[in-house]
């Protein structure tokens, strides 16, 4: 639990000097970590919203094809809907794993180098 | 009135409110109250997240809405697991990392909080009751329809009850009510789908041939555009867009990201509540096809026009039938759970709305961030008391009056005044005060005025023709956003946001 106080607390744990944010910012291993984020982010969120509204347009203006049967009475509609399920938790395992693997390596190296810094 | 389920009730009144009477004697600080201390771990906030949108709408509602509409009623459930991907993707580690308490700590972060705290407050604060209302409704006519009593009655026990949690115990209990609600409500779920395709002999396959070669419904019911609500693409598409848009800016939602103790658990509960939410939602089609085979539409439509009253009704037929011991105690059991789950929601909106008016605008703005931690932790129990009292009042005084509305608003608002304004603040350098003021105030009467001159509430007479605005206000709430950040300057914000880059995307300086 967190200690009692009377201090504004909005940014009480600066634990690096607020005039080497900027410096943060500009280097390179913050750069490679906006990179590498950016990198996968936004194309999973590009390959997302193509398959979420698909879903929406193929009801809406594709119903032949939504109401296709595949087998028995399941049709496209109910396989494409319940396909959306593990595709986007897929998605979002790729991201976290990806974010565990590949970045928060740099972002332990960021947080040392300028928390070291602090110290001196 | 139904007794085994008034005692079933009873019996997890009594776990929630232990559970607030231990969470009660660990509430000390602020961090305590608002953020649970930071002790929750991520799949425990993972299931407090899912416990926040596993509402008698989503429980009840949909399974209702596809008995009735067929399997149309499916947007609802696809849109609420896949906002989750957003927020995993887009806010929760951000939020985590740069905030403290509020959705406000990030949008006033670089920006002149004098300005954007409260009109952030403001919002947060709408947005929350606007929820909360028609939840106290729902809870007024649910507690007439499954336990029998007066409307009014279960409205103000539910309210009483969200007074008492929040009041007593803060996030703490509020969070561990959820946990134990989610824990339970997926548990029951299982169940029951288990109960229904056994019937089918675990077939998906057979249950659609039930419901195509049934002569009440027919194969209308497995294929989409039943549903008025959504028969155009454009009302299709812009419902997807609100609900998509609009959980991932709920405040009562990324309040809950501050509860976990490190970046790494916020990511973690993001995916666990992707995880939750995706094994529940699987099943809605079963309860809503399943009702209407097994119990029969005309049944449902009998007791109650709503459809809220399928998914208990299949649980009590699959389970032995009326007048059957195990047929009563399962439904009594789901009933039970259901009034849980609307308690637990309000609890959850409850800290949302007293949050937004004791943390960002009475010790922010009034006090000047200056007053001790017993003080704030007054000053938040006194405002979740008067915002109890509100939302009793409030709901009493329309319960008689259709306000589902109103929780449209509440997701339309979020969608279009906080979500442009949050996405900005995180990822956008040029953002000035000027064009965030803009944004969530011009985004939250376009929202309003899109709802309120809309066919929700004007009927065949409706201006805006849209029954969600999503697909219009969201784009029209970035672009205000936009527009007037880019003729405006803002020389601190834009120094303040190498701050705010590093910290959200890195963790460095995180609260602890």
């Amino acid at each position: 639990m967190s200690t009692p106080g009377t201090k504004p607390t909005f940014q009480p744990d600066l634990r690096v000097d607020p005039d080497r944010w900027a410096e943060a910012y500009d280097s390179e291993v913050f750069k490679r970590i906006s990179r590498k984020r950016f990198g996968f982010v936004v194309p999973v969120l590009v390959l997302f919203s193509v398959v979420f509204f698909l879903l929406w347009i193929m009801q809406s203006m594709f119903p032949a094809v939504s109401r296709y049967q595949v087998y028995g009475y399941v049709n496209v509609n109910f396989v494409y809907t319940m396909a959306i399920f593990p595709f986007v938790w897929i998605l979002g395992f790729l991201f976290v794993r990806y974010i565990r693997k590949v970045v928060y390596p740099l972002e332990r190296e960021l947080n040392g180098r300028f928390e070291r810094g602090q110290r001196q | 009135m139904n007794k085994l389920a008034v005692t079933l009730f009873l019996v997890l009144i009594a776990i929630t409110l232990y559970i607030t009477y231990w969470a009660a004697k660990r509430v000390k600080t602020t961090t305590d109250f608002y953020a649970a201390g930071r002790q929750i771990k991520g799949w425990q906030n993972g299931l407090a997240i899912i416990g926040e949108f596993l509402t008698a709408a989503a429980f009840l509602g949909i399974g209702g809405l596809i008995a009735f509409w067929g399997v149309d009623g499916q947007i609802y459930s696809i849109t609420w697991f896949a906002s989750y991907l957003v927020v995993l993707l887009l806010v929760a580690e951000p939020i985590r990392n740069s905030g403290k308490y509020t959705f406000a700590d990030i949008v006033s972060y670089r920006l002149d909080e004098r300005v954007i705290r409260p009109l952030a407050a403001i919002n947060a604060f709408l947005i929350s009751l606007m929820y909360l209302v028609p939840q106290m409704v729902a809870a007024g006519a649910l507690s007439k329809l499954l336990f029998g009593v007066p409307a009014s009655t279960g409205l103000i026990v539910v309210g009483v009850l969200m007074i008492v949690y929040i009041t007593f115990g803060g996030m703490l209990a509020a969070t561990w009510i959820q946990v134990l609600k989610a824990m339970i409500l997926l548990s029951g779920a299982y169940i029951l789908a288990f109960l229904v395709m056994r019937q089918f002999h675990f077939s998906v396959n057979a249950l659609f041939a039930a419901v195509a070669n049934s002569k009440d419904l027919g194969i209308a019911w497995l294929e989409p555009g039943r549903w008025p609500l959504v028969k155009t693409p454009i009302e299709r598409l812009s419902l997807g867009f609100t609900l998509l848009f609009g959980t991932a800016a709920l405040p009562h939602v990324l309040m809950r990201f501050y509860t976990v103790p490190t970046k790494r658990d916020a990511q973690g509960s993001a995916l666990w509540s992707l995880t939750f939410m995706m094994l529940f939602h699987v099943l809605t089609f079963i309860f809503g096809l399943g009702a209407a085979v097994l119990v029969g539409n005309k049944v449902i439509k009998a007791l109650d026009a709503g459809g809220n009253i399928a998914v208990p009704l299949l649980a009590r037929t699959v389970a032995g039938g009326q007048g059957t011991l195990s047929g009563e105690l399962f439904m009594a059991f789901l009933v039970a759970v259901a009034f849980i789950t609307i308690i637990a929601a309000t609890s959850g909106l409850c800290i949302a709305a007293s949050s937004a008016f004791s943390y960002d605008f009475w010790f922010r703005v009034v006090k000047h961030g200056q007053q001790d931690h017993a003080g704030q932790v007054l000053t938040a129990r006194l405002a979740a008391l008067a915002i109890g009292v509100l939302a009793i009042l409030g709901g009493l005084a329309v319960q008689h009056i259709n306000v589902a509305y109103l929780a449209g608003m509440a997701f339309a608002i979020a969608a279009t005044a906080n979500m442009p304004t949050l996405i900005f603040s995180l990822y956008w350098r040029g953002l000035t005060t000027k064009g965030a003021f803009l944004g969530m105030l011009g985004g939250a009467v376009v929202a309003v005025l899109c709802v309120v001159t809309g066919p929700p509430i004007m009927g065949k007479n409706a201006i805006f023709p849209l029954n969600n605005p999503g697909i219009v206000s969201v784009p029209i709430g970035f672009l205000l956003t936009f527009l007037g950040s880019v003729l405006t300057r803002d020389k601190v914000s834009a120094v303040k946001f190498q701050e705010l880059a590093v910290r959200s995307r890195s963790g460095l300086g995180a609260e602890s």
